[in-house]
């Protein structure tokens, strides 16, 4: 029997997180972990599942199930939610947080450090007077530029292990499996949890809170599996429990070919600036979103060379964009730009135009918020897995407002790059499903124990405890209601210092 | 030596019809590289269909229509102005992926029409 104040199952980014914020603090704090510090197949086989709907990659493959969780291949792209994204948004079916962006400001700043970044500091005005950069002269009210940070990537368990370790009130237990929650008979207090190590060995432990952090699919999997008190999962009355699953579609969206050679591109490549290493984004603005009733989106631009070609040649390209001027000989440039019509294959085109510089062409990259839909879920199977756990099925659809927002973002972005006169942008055609092909989900697992208000619209309350259970938490990208179209780690992290806070404020 | 197209009706009517010289005479003026203009007027004439020149010129000087110009450098100018404006009012057309104004694309079938033959 493990016995602690609180107990923390999963050491990813949400339970790493959590488990800081109380190293020296009077709690005293269990950490269950699936796995040990390597990647092991046979504690990752645990994640194997059924997936249909939109292709998606095996979940086994989109998460990792050892200390430090999906972190230890992030690829550490980190962007706060957008102020868009906690809005109800009538077009948007299920849409509006309990909470404003503003309510998480203070988490998001403090979450910067956690994730391995400099300040939070998003504004695109502050980067441009720093670098004395610009940004495309597009239509504000239709898109924007943006910043985003990159993180090293921080791998969470290599970076906060020793600290975990040298903690006198944490104690980490790796190779530990959650695999059943255990509650008093009215299902409103979970009076312990069952856990279980592949070696065969079981234990059980007993504090006064819970959390789950065991990643966006599982904290569903573990609420339907303990079913010994509520049969259809626990906290899952009104059947929310691994609906509204969501993942954000993404991949090439089309290329940029500019009409000058040096155009403006520093801006929109990562680069080290002020100590951070931060980029452009291009994104929607709010008007074009809710003018047009739009999901949110946003376009990631990347030369097709490597980062030590790109910073030899910005330098040399600097000038002449900090000089920036639309030029006026469009008509005899457009045969150049547009010659290659055959193939927009790197050599091809440079090929065509003799042109030996990258930065003539960019590649748009585009991910896309999906639309929530409580028929996009989680299930459990009667297949178990090695821990006689019931093994999951994933069904996923984007959703038609999805897809109808890529192809106008898309569109938009296109008009904008003619429009300015910056050159023109070829598209990638649509696939089968309506979507270019080799668009694929990210592996940001969203949505399953939505946080809403109200107990029959979700599963967690704005402060992520489990509906009508008192002691029961849930941390990570599962409880985001809607999951806007930027990658969520940096939220999770945010959502788990508040989780933190609010529990400390609680004992 | 541009000052034509649609603003003087003799000149007009000699451009879509007989006075091929002119029109090509125009076409390599305003593109610099008329092998490649032919190439995507011909990507265009693909996604469009057939259309004899004289349609096309007939849809220029709609294009054009009213515009005040003197020579070539100002209707480069005025082109440019309506490919911005095609790009502003969603009068576009996708070839092969390509997100072209009408009227660069209209320039550009003309290009393949003229300069081909
Ligand atoms: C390829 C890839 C690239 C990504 N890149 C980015 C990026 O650039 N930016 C970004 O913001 N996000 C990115 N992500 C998403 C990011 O990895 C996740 O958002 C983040 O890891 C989620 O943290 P988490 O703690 O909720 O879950 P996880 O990190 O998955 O951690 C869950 C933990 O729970 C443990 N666990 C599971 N089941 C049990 C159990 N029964 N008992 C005990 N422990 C259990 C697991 O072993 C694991 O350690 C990427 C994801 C993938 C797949």
């Amino acid at each position: 029997m493990v016995e602690a104040d609180l107990c923390i199952v999963g050491a990813g980014a949400a339970g790493i997180t959590l488990a800081r914020e109380f190293v020296g603090h009077s709690t005293t704090v269990a950490v269950v972990e699936s796995g040990g510090l390597e990647l092991e197949d046979k504690t990752q086989s645990l994640y194997e599942g059924r997936v249909s709907g939109f292709p998606y990659r095996y979940p086994n493959t989109m998460r990792l199930r050892y200390f430090g969780g999906s972190t230890n291949h992030w690829s550490g792209n980190c962007r706060p939610l957008d102020e868009v994204d906690f809005l109800h948004r009538p077009w948007l079916p299920y849409s509006g947080w309990p909470f404003g962006r503003n309510e998480l400001i203070p988490y998001y700043q403090r979450a910067q450090a956690v994730c391995g970044l400099q300040a939070f500091d998003y504004a695109i005005e502050s980067w441009m007077d720093e670098a004395r950069l610009r940004n495309f002269p597009f239509d504000p009210k239709k898109l924007l530029t943006g910043i985003k940070h990159i993180s090293a990537p921080v791998r969470f368990g290599t970076a906060y292990r020793h600290e975990l370790e040298d903690a006198a009130n944490v104690t980490v237990y790796n190779h530990g499996n959650l695999t059943e929650i255990e509650a008093t008979e009215t299902a409103k207090h979970v009076t312990g949890l069952q856990c279980q190590c592949l070696t065969g060995k079981r234990f059980r432990v007993r504090t006064s809170i819970y959390i789950l952090a065991t990643g966006g699919i599982e904290n569903a999997r573990h609420l339907l599996a303990s079913d010994a008190i509520q049969s259809e999962g626990l906290g899952n009355g009104h059947d929310r429990v691994g609906r509204f699953f969501m993942d954000h579609p993404h991949g090439i969206a089309g290329w940029i070919v500019f009409r000058n050679r040096f155009n403006i591109v520093d801006l929109y490549q990562a680069k080290t600036r002020r100590n951070a290493f931060v980029k452009g984004v291009v994104t929607m603005s709010p008007q074009i979103l809710s003018g047009e009733a739009l999901s949110n989106i946003y376009f990631n631009l990347a030369a097709s060379m490597s980062r030590s070609e790109g910073e030899k040649s910005v330098s040399a390209l600097l000038q002449s964009f900090r000089e920036w001027e639309v030029p006026d000989d469009l008509l005899s440039h457009l045969g150049n730009i547009i010659a290659d019509l055959d193939d927009v294959g790197e050599a091809a085109y440079h090929r065509m135009t003799d042109n030996a510089d990258p930065f003539n062409k960019l590649r748009v990259h585009c991910r896309i918020e999906p639309t929530p839909d409580p028929d996009s879920r989680v299930t459990l199977t009667s297949d178990r897995d090695a821990l006689g756990m019931r093994r999951i099925d994933l069904h996923w659809k984007p959703g038609d407002l999805a897809l109808k927002s890529y192809n106008r973002g898309v569109e938009i972005l296109a008009l904008e790059v003619g429009r300015t006169g910056l050159g023109r942008m070829q598209v990638q055609p649509a696939g089968d499903s309506g979507w270019p092909d080799r668009f694929e989900p990210s592996g940001h697992h969203i949505g399953t124990t939505r946080m809403h208000a109200a107990p029959e619209k979700g599963v967690v309350d704005a402060n992520c405890r489990v509906h009508d259970i008192d002691n029961l938490y849930i941390a990570g990208s599962s409880v985001f209601p809607t999951a806007g179209c930027n990658n969520p780690t940096l939220t999770v992290v945010a959502l788990a210092l508040r989780l933190a806070d609010h529990i400390k404020n609680r004992s | 030596m541009l000052p034509v197209l649609c603003r003087y009706e003799s000149r007009h009517t000699a451009l879509g019809t007989d006075d091929t010289n002119v029109l090509a005479e125009f076409l390599r003026d305003l593109f610099s590289n008329t092998t490649s203009a032919i190439k995507v007027g011909n990507a265009c004439i693909a996604e469009w269909g057939s259309v004899p020149a004289s349609e096309w010129v007939a849809e220029m000087c709609a294009t054009l229509d009213g515009e005040e110009f003197v020579d070539s450098k100002d209707l480069a100018a005025i082109i440019e102005n309506r490919i911005r404006e095609d790009f502003t009012h969603e009068r576009t057309i996708e070839v092969q992926g390509w997100i072209l104004s009408r009227t660069e694309a209209t320039l550009c079938c003309l290009a393949a029409n003229t300069l081909h033959s």
